[in-house]
């Protein structure tokens, strides 16, 4: 009864893990989806990251900005670990037996791009993960550059010429007429 | 400002990191300059293409559930997603292939679980390690014997690659097809370091209709 009593009043004064967290899942997962490309390895992804969080939950109410924190883990992890094991010379046969149980109604499928942006996403997986990230980060999911510098460790002069240097590669990928005549004038005018 | 000036400073005008007075610059020469004017529309077209890049929204109760998992599940995402594998879809495949399960505890070396598969049929039988701390760079091994093959890579009988071997419960999904009517081992091996662990798997391959597990299903959480 001591216990029962003792762990609401310590719930009262402390969020759970479930608390702290849950406002934050919905934007850890989209960013997730952003890097991974697909609901089922964006799930996977999130997933583990809160598996590798949960004994942490006393250091983290110790944070001031949580949200920026956890984007930054999420993109460590992803880095750090789920594109090392991407290079399992397995990949490729279990990703046939997944197909089995794939869940149609995958909100992925059902996307709708335009034209372009199909264009710019095929145009983002042929990119270096040092571009295809920041272009993911700055570009789509609108953090700026000093958050970024934050969240990616790394300055913002070297974030805006990765970023130069990442659109203009963007540009270079997509189909010439895929914007419309003034793609074609990027490249001339860069020249002069 | 020339042509190749507002080229130049078009990712800061468009990103309004410019100073005022040379966003200004900007805005004269693309006015009076039918080409930049165009790049400029262009970039701004591109940059909205990307704003508006569809995301899917989370699956419902996926949340929950993963708040929830996240405080039972002390699995491998390490292991599981080498395979490319969500831990949904990997539980998933367990269960349709009824439960395979040599769970390869490292009590010692030597442990032997046992396994029975059926000629010609696929099969995903998962090898669960149990990790009293966190490897990381650790390297896993696994040497099929000649009568299994991975259905993938068939022909090649040892695959290695890097790992990170979390504290608890790593799980490595294997799909394996049975080529010959034949007893064998599957060995695997850890190594981090100066450490390497190897464990042994039994195999057997029977014409039958069934094939099962010898000690039984194992849940890995």
């Amino acid at each position: 009864m001591k216990i029962g009593l003792f762990s609401r009043f310590k719930s009262a004064a402390q969020p759970s893990f479930e608390e702290l967290l849950a406002p934050h899942v919905e934007q850890l997962y989209r960013l997730a989806f952003r890097y991974c490309g697909t609901q089922h390895d964006a799930e996977d992804l999130v997933q583990d990251l809160l598996v590798k969080l949960y004994p942490k939950h006393q250091e983290l109410l110790l944070l001031d900005k949580l949200g920026p924190w956890l984007v930054r883990s999420l993109y460590h992890l992803y880095i750090d670990a789920y594109r090392r094991q991407r290079r399992s010379p397995l990949e490729y046969g279990m990703d046939e037996s997944l197909e089995v149980s794939a869940d149609l109604d995958r909100p992925d499928y059902q996307l709708e791009y335009t034209e372009l942006q199909r264009e710019i996403q095929a145009a983002l997986d042929k990119m270096s993960e040092e571009h295809r990230i920041l272009l993911i980060m700055h570009d789509i999911e609108a953090y700026s550059l000093p958050e970024l510098e934050g969240i990616l460790e790394v300055p913002i002069g070297t974030l805006k010429s990765r970023l130069h240097r990442g659109r203009n590669r963007l540009k270079d990928l997509l189909k010439k007429g895929t914007i419309n005549e003034g793609q074609a004038l990027f490249i001339m005018q860069g020249a002069r | 400002m020339n042509c190749k000036q507002f080229i130049g400073q078009l990712d800061d005008y468009v990103d309004g990191s410019l100073p005022p007075e040379e966003s200004r610059a900007v805005e004269i020469h693309s006015a009076g300059c039918d080409d930049c004017n165009q790049a400029l529309n262009a970039h701004r077209e591109l940059l909205a293409a990307l704003r508006g890049m569809p995301a899917p929204a989370m699956r419902p109760g996926f949340a929950a559930q993963a708040l929830l998992g996240a405080a039972r599940r002390r699995r491998s995402y390490g292991f599981a997603a080498g395979f490319g594998t969500a831990v949904a879809a990997g539980l998933a495949i367990w269960l349709v292939v009824g439960g395979l399960l040599p769970a390869t505890k490292p009590a010692g070396d030597g442990d032997i679980s046992k396994v029975v598969l059926r000629l010609d049929q696929e099969s995903t039988v998962n090898i669960a390690f149990f990790a009293p701390k966190q490897f990381e760079h650790a390297r896993l091994s696994i040497l099929l014997p000649e009568n299994l093959e991975i259905p993938s890579l068939p022909g090649q009988r040892e695959i290695a690659w890097d790992v990170t071997l979390q504290e608890g419960a790593n799980v490595v999904p294997l799909p394996l097809r049975a080529i010959k009517h034949a007893s064998g081992h599957i060995v695997a091996s850890i190594e981090s370091g100066n450490q390497k662990k190897v464990f042994e798997v039994q195999v057997q391959v029977l014409s039958g209709e069934q094939s099962r597990i010898g000690p039984g299903p194992r849940p890995v959480v």
